[in-house]
């Protein structure tokens, strides 16, 4: 079984990266005999190792401080059964397949554009976590300073977002961007779990947003978060077809808080769960601040050509159940 | 000829003046310790912002501080007809104590605009159930013997519960209010008349999210029954 799993490692982890679960918050999923099971930890604690491993200004006993900070943040999270416990520091790198998980630095200056990145080693029969990597890209400068340091990315929040994916997080289009040379250059975003972090040299993707608690909720939460909270349903459609890959909002006026989804079938179908009982009004945008693979996988047909749009009734949360037939008609650019 | 005239008329309105004074309404029956008055009728209640508040984004740090907006919201409850009932115990001929029930639907509507990306700015509307329960010591100017038109004044509390379209969620506030109007009695008895009042009540909580007391008028009608 875990020969067959090693064996067939890259490219459950290509595909782990990308499929998406077909529910609520995007969450990491794989497809296991033509269904798509969303990836979360079965065991728990979840036993993790980080390379002894230093780079400047951050050695490895800061890092580990780091990676258990940002477990512990998530953990935090209310309503969420989750636990995490440190193993030991080793000498194994974070992108060896050795049934370990293991964080650490690794230097990859080839990837000039990533900082770091989380990869899964799945049982292929049963769905489950068999370990999963996060390597941080000491071709980078980083700082584990509690302020943050000019030039330097913060460690702290790098790890908080990779170990959200660790969790089986997918990425959060809740930010705004602008295309500049090479890239895109974030605005404004409300998650942790946007793909694109901010400027070297700030820590404020140390706090987890509403959308990240969300998320997390929704893949970890009690049975008793379950029947306290609730959820919104429905479609985006456009001249009667479902909108794929619609990235959707629910803004509740009462608390402020912005959560988001988005439509994972043809027929434009999305639900946003974990949501405070409440009054909310929803949006929808194309998925326009990101590239597109960063979410989905690049068979998956995102329909980026409608305007945003706001739904025209006030959508109630109930407690412990869901607000369906919120259609939402989108008109084309 | 003309001067005889007038003295004659105001000889006629002086001598008048006793008889209409014994046609002046005298209640048979003034309300005591004791008196019981039910009024059942309708109002019309103002509405009121409950509160602005952006969508924010956090900006990027490495460009500015504060705060992005994606768009803005405005939230609003809406004016609506309401019944309305009450129940006055009389405490002497001019103080009543009265609890009162008011039971509406108002529009709840939230005005979503200046959206960063263009989203055409959108009024999105759902409704509530507003219940406003309230206590209130009553002042009755002429304590009953001022005629067939019984001005009064009152203030008091209440409880506000609000209860969301479809979601069954509740909202809880308060309000306090002050109130004048007239009670019109049909005869002399004082059994049955018309109630009209003007209200203004300052209600906080429910839905309302700015954390600021909203100054809602009231105008209403009600038939008035004492016994």
């Amino acid at each position: 079984m875990r020969r067959g799993v090693a064996a067939a490692l890259a490219a459950i982890a290509a595909c782990v990266m990308f499929a998406p679960a077909l529910d609520a918050y995007l969450k990491l999923g794989t497809t296991i005999n033509g269904r798509v099971l969303s990836l979360h930890w079965t065991q728990l604690p979840i036993r993790y190792f980080v390379t002894d491993r230093s780079v400047a200004e951050v050695t490895s006993q800061q890092l580990q401080q780091t990676i258990a900070t940002a477990f512990s943040t998530w953990a935090a999270v209310p309503g969420v059964s989750l636990s995490s416990q440190f193993a030991g520091f080793t000498q194994v790198g974070p992108l060896d397949n050795n049934n370990l998980t293991v964080l650490g630095f690794e230097n990859r200056p080839q990837l000039d554009r990533v900082l770091g990145s989380t990869s899964f080693t799945v049982d292929v029969i049963t769905g489950d976590i068999v370990e999963s990597d996060i390597f941080f890209n000491s071709a980078f400068a980083w700082s584990a300073a509690a302020g943050g340091e000019t030039g330097r990315f913060d460690i702290g929040s790098i790890a908080l977002h990779e170990i959200g994916h660790l969790h089986g997080m997918g990425h959060s289009a809740l930010g705004e961007t602008q295309l500049i040379a090479g890239g895109r250059r974030v605005i404004a975003k409300e998650a942790v779990m946007f793909p694109i972090a901010f400027a070297a040299g700030t820590v404020a993707d140390r706090t987890l947003r509403a959308d990240d608690i969300a998320g997390i909720e929704d893949i970890y939460g009690t049975s008793a978060f379950r029947q306290s909270s609730g959820s919104i349903g429905g479609h985006v459609t456009k001249n009667g077809s479902g909108v794929q890959g619609a990235h959707v909002i629910a803004f509740n006026p009462k608390t402020g808080k912005l959560v988001a989804g988005f439509t994972l079938s043809a027929d434009g179908a999305f639900t946003i769960a974990a949501l405070d009982p409440g009054f909310y009004v929803v949006r929808v945008e194309p998925l326009d601040d990101a590239d597109v693979t960063s979410f989905f996988p690049g068979s998956f047909n995102v329909d980026l050509s409608f305007q945003p749009a706001f739904y025209d009734k006030v959508v109630v949360v109930p407690r412990g159940g869901t607000a369906s037939g919120v259609e939402l008609k989108v008109v084309p650019k | 000829m003309i001067r005889a005239c007038v003295l004659a008329l105001l000889c006629l309105l002086w001598a008048a003046t006793p008889a209409f004074a014994q046609r002046h309404y005298i209640p048979s029956d003034q309300p005591t310790f004791g008196t019981l008055e039910v009024d059942v009728g309708g109002v019309w209640t103002g509405g009121a912002s409950v509160g602005t508040v952006p969508a924010d984004l956090t900006n990027n740090p490495g460009s500015g501080s504060g705060s992005f907006v994606l768009f803005e919201t405005q939230t609003r409850v809406g004016s609506a007809p309401a019944f309305d009932g009450a129940l006055d115990l009389f405490l002497s001929r001019h103080l009543s104590v009265e609890g009162g029930v008011q039971i509406s639907r108002p529009a709840l509507t939230v005005r979503n605009a200046k959206d960063a990306e263009s989203a055409p700015d959108v009024t999105a509307r759902s409704s509530l159930t507003q219940y406003l329960i309230t206590g209130s010591l009553v002042y009755h100017l002429g304590g009953g013997a001022a005629g067939r038109l019984q001005p009064f004044l009152s203030g008091g509390a209440g409880y506000l519960r609000q209860v969301l379209e479809g979601g069954g969620l509740i909202d809880t506030g308060n309000e306090v209010h002050v109130a004048g109007g007239v009670r019109y009695w049909f005869n002399r008895s004082q059994r049955l008349g018309l109630r009209a009042d003007a209200r203004v009540s300052l209600q906080s909580g429910g839905v309302a999210f700015d954390n600021k007391r909203h100054t809602i008028p009231e105008g209403g009608a009600a038939l008035a029954w004492r016994f």
